[in-house]
């Protein structure tokens, strides 16, 4: 810990001529105020993208964004004030400026700084130069030759590799000094695929907090390229989908964006602390069927959505958010934990240095059942078993929800008829968790591509479920009466 | 507490000198700069005090480097010597390494500007972070106003940006342009014994003359709230549905996407080489007009340099024009039509009736106030997503509806607008009034 405390000071303060003791006397000028807790935090991001287009790797991205975020809370209220740069005069005013939110006098209690310990959940690597540029220029060839050779229709591929590398450093009146190195990597492939004149896209990706080197040596390329063949493969013969309530069966890993919608965000601190939450008031009640068990983990080694420490330097946890059907916990950051009195869970997250940070999401799962996805399958009468999803999205006021299906099949009686085209499916959120009615033995988490957004700041998430059956959800196709 | 524009102005247009001149002399052909600078005050009260007071500090440099015709492009949040010289060793670096497109390439300097047109569009606002407090407790009161026993005020807020923003390239194009955004906002949550509702309204401007009062503000967004309370499931089948602006105006940057020239050369759209044939109404024309002053999406040239103009994109229903910049038109063999970084002020129009007429029009039907999730695919058209609104019966808005879905083939349901509205949502960069929808599949 203390080395790479001293490893990102090197990177984040020394060569803009600032130190740790610059940052204290910030948070000290917070002294002339009635203000509760005060918090700077330092920035970098290292970004690539490399894409594929045509056959051919012609077009390739880099930025280096750096600059910091003060913060001074008192009470309900925040002052923030944040600057692109790191540089002392800026952080100083800046100071100022977030403090005058709160009143003169008074004073800020603070406590000593101790160095947080935790136990890192990724290797502190640069992903960026973990591999040549030849070798990553390399790999997208390969894919866009796996993916036109694995099926004659495919008309169009495209690919690209990002790869994030990120600093932190945050320093708070409550006496945190904390510090994380982040590497984030990502390659997804999308390709499309023609007959006649029906046209379709498949899509495939993952990634997570590690090097490239280890995303791009192993099966995943070619896999993700085979993948995407695949899907569009089955989109070219999709029949319109039904409309209206019927059965539906999910399957595992990336499905799992329902929990994402139907409880996750509707489980986070800040508006169960304003009450503008359908799960607002709830916890001890049962919000969900006996069967489900959600977890919010943070620790989870390597995974996109995890954490070593949250935006605010606290360790992330594991979380257990509603168990066996009953609402335990939400999510907090210290502004929500602090007002409402309970602790904190490791979920104050910020997009960057110009985001406040607010309780999120980190990796978000249903916990396994015990029936075999098969049998799951064979006790559908009449419904849709979909596999994958673009995204979702929720009002977390009504507890509306929706998300979309990208690849989905009707079936009747226990068997798979035939692909059908996308739909949206919708339903309230605790009234679609009521109505889940098996949960299969085959957790999965996803693959490494979500990206969830709220109030405008974007965060890296993770969702997983094993396979489920919802008694009653609406599907949202053109087939009605059907 | 702002910066002093005409001081930046020049220190950006020295950013953007010395980018284009220190690309060139590493030896790039050509080089493309955009430098931007921001500065905000945001405020945002609940329930009668302060919850958040921000100021935001922005700095940002992006440089495109073309060697011959290999491309890398960087960015940073320093414009500092030092940090200019790395970047564009970095970009030098990355161009080299990946491979050339024969249509990379700047455009020509005689689409650029001659000369700089006056787009007024930098209207100084509010500076202090107490007058914001202020207006931001009146929108706050005056929503309270409508039923404070079923309302709850969840946020109101308001916020001021100045922004410089400069462009420069080699072929000798260069420009900073001061432009303002202002806003006023409202969230309410109703709360009746069955549920709670949310909804949001707000007022956008360069210029602050422009905005909406701020109480006006207040009650849109709690009468909103208010009229979402006891929804209701509607009867699934295929009704006509009325898409109010803000849902109209998602619809129309579905057509946007599939018409601009990177689909069309991806052949990623379902508006595939539809020129010159028709795919909307006969009565429907959708056009742009960058030039507008003092509009939010007023801007004189596009992001490759390039001059914009008035485009039309559908005249009578018929595509006339897909939306290029430089690259994409290259890619088609056409000429770029100003639209680098997307359209500018779109406007879609014809007859138009009032929303008392549409509604009649539909008789029984399906008025939606708000979409959600993902569900459009822009390759075949298929169209899948939630939404909330009223149920129509009789002509008239009978109650509030949620949890449902609406479905069809965007190709089908832009020939089949049976109707527009008189009522042009200027907030957004697409501006579009209601539209009428003929038949789509609605499930619940």
């Amino acid at each position: 810990m203390d080395s790479l405390l001293n490893t990102v000071e090197s990177e984040l303060l020394t060569p803009n001529q600032m130190s740790l003791s610059l940052l204290e006397s910030a948070i000290d000028l917070f002294g002339a105020r009635t203000i509760d807790f005060g918090e700077v935090f330092v920035q970098s991001i290292n970004y690539e993208s490399l894409s594929l287009e045509d056959g051919r790797v012609k077009a390739g991205s880099f930025s280096q964004n750096s600059g910091f975020g003060v913060r001074a809370i008192s009470g309900e209220k925040t002052g923030f004030s944040y600057c692109d740069g790191i540089d002392a005069n800026s952080l100083i005013n800046s100071a100022k400026t977030a403090a005058s939110i709160a009143r003169r006098g008074g004073g800020i209690k603070r406590e000593n700084y101790s160095k947080t310990k935790f136990l890192p959940k990724y290797a502190p690597v640069d992903p960026l130069i973990s591999m040549t540029d030849k070798q990553k220029a390399n790999i997208l060839l390969k894919i866009d030759q796996d993916a036109r050779g694995a099926d004659p229709r495919v008309e169009e591929v495209s690919a690209s590799l990002t790869s994030s590398f990120e600093h932190m450093l945050v320093m708070s009146s409550d006496g945190v000094l904390a510090a994380d190195i982040r590497p984030l990597v990502r390659l997804s492939v999308s390709v499309i695929a023609v007959e006649g004149n029906k046209r379709e896209r498949g899509n495939a990706g993952g990634g997570g907090r590690y090097s490239l080197d280890r995303l791009l040596s192993s099966e995943s390329p070619s896999r993700f390229a085979r993948e995407a063949v695949r899907m569009a493969g089955v989109n070219l013969r999709a029949k319109p989908a039904p409309a209206g309530r019927m059965q539906v069966v999910l399957g595992p890993g990336w499905p799992g964006v329902l929990l994402h919608e139907a409880v996750g965000h509707g489980l986070e601190g800040d508006f169960n602390r304003k009450g503008s939450s359908t799960f607002s008031g709830r916890v001890g009640e049962k919000v969900a069927s006996p069967l489900c068990t959600v977890v919010d983990d943070g620790t989870l080694f390597d995974c996109r959505g995890s954490l070593s420490i949250d935006d605010e330097g606290t360790p992330t946890q594991r979380n257990t958010l509603i168990e066996n059907g009953v609402l335990k916990n939400y999510m907090q950051d210290k502004l929500n934990s602090g007002l409402m009195n309970v602790p904190k869970t490791g979920n104050g997250r910020r997009e960057s240095y110009a985001c406040l940070p607010m309780p999120r999401m980190t990796n978000t799962f249903l916990e396994a059942g015990k029936s075999d996805p098969s049998e799951i399958l064979n006790s559908m009468d009449k419904g849709v078993y979909a596999v994958n999803f673009g995204g979702g999205s929720v009002d977390i006021t009504s507890g509306s929800f929706v998300f979309s299906a990208t690849e989905a099949y009707f079936v009747e009686r226990g068997e798979i008829k035939y692909p059908i085209k996308g739909a949206t499916l919708t339903g309230s959120g605790p009234e679609v968790m009521r109505n889940i009615s098996m949960i299969g033995n085959d957790l999965q988490l996803d693959s490494g591509v979500g990206v969830c957004g709220k109030q405008g700041q974007s965060v890296p998430v993770g969702v997983g479920q094993p396979t489920l059956k919802i008694d009653e959800i609406v599907v949202g196709g053109t087939q009605t009466g059907s | 507490m702002f910066f002093d524009s005409q001081k930046l102005k020049t220190d950006l247009m020295t950013v953007i000198t010395k980018s284009v001149d220190g690309g060139l002399s590493i030896g790039a052909d050509e080089v493309e700069v955009t430098v931007a600078r921001d500065q905000g005050l945001e405020v945002s009260v609940r329930r009668g005090s302060v919850e958040n007071l921000q100021l935001s500090n922005d700095i940002s440099l992006s440089v495109t480097l073309l060697f011959g015709k290999r491309k890398g492009s960087v960015s940073s949040t320093n414009f500092d010597d030092r940090s200019i010289k790395t970047l564009l060793a970095k970009a030098k670096d990355l161009s080299l390494l990946l491979q050339e497109d024969p249509y990379y390439g700047l455009a020509p300097g005689e689409l650029s500007p001659q000369k700089i047109i006056e787009m007024d569009l930098d209207h100084p606002w509010i500076t202090e972070p107490g007058d914001a407090v202020e207006m931001a407790l009146t929108i706050e009161r005056a929503g309270l106003s409508l039923d404070d026993r079923l309302l709850k005020s969840d946020s109101a807020g308001v916020s001021t940006i100045k922004s410089l923003v400069g462009y420069g390239n080699s072929n000798g194009f260069s420009a900073v342009v001061p432009s303002s955004r202002h806003s006023i906002s409202s969230v309410f949550v109703a709360e009746q014994t069955d549920g709670m509702q949310r909804d949001h309204w707000y007022s956008v401007a360069r210029d602050p003359d422009e905005l909406s009062e701020a109480d006006e503000v207040g009650r849109e967004a709690a009468r909103r709230s208010l009229a979402k309370l006891n929804p209701q499931r509607p009867d699934s089948g295929v009704f006509p549905v009325l898409f109010a602006p803000n849902c109209a105006s998602s619809l129309i940057s579905h057509f946007v996407s599939a018409v601009s020239g990177s689909s069309q050369f991806k052949k990623a759209s379902f508006l595939l080489n539809k020129i010159d044939q028709r795919i909307f109404p006969e009565w429907l024309t959708i056009m742009e007009s960058p030039l507008e002053p003092r509009s939010l999406g007023g801007a004189f040239f596009d992001a490759d340099g390039v001059q914009t103009r008035n485009n039309k994109f559908v005249i009578d229903g018929v595509l006339t024009s897909y939306v290029l910049s430089n690259y994409s038109a290259k890619r088609l063999g056409l000429a770029t039509t100003g639209n680098g970084g997307g359209v500018r002020n779109l406007t879609l129009t014809g007859p138009s009736f009032s929303q008392k007429d549409l509604l009649r029009q539909i008789g029984r039907g399906v008025l939606v106030s708000s979409l959600m999730g993902q569900g459009v695919n822009i390759v075949n058209g298929d169209y899948s997503r939630g939404a909330s609104g009223f149920w129509v019966e009789n002509g008239e808005i009978s109650h509030a509806i949620d949890n449902f879905t609406i479905a069809g083939n965007l190709s089908e349901m832009f020939l089949g607008i049976q109707a527009i509205g008189d009522d042009l949502d200027k907030r957004f960069n697409i501006r579009t009034p209601s539209i009428l929808m003929g038949s789509m599949a609605v499930a619940s």
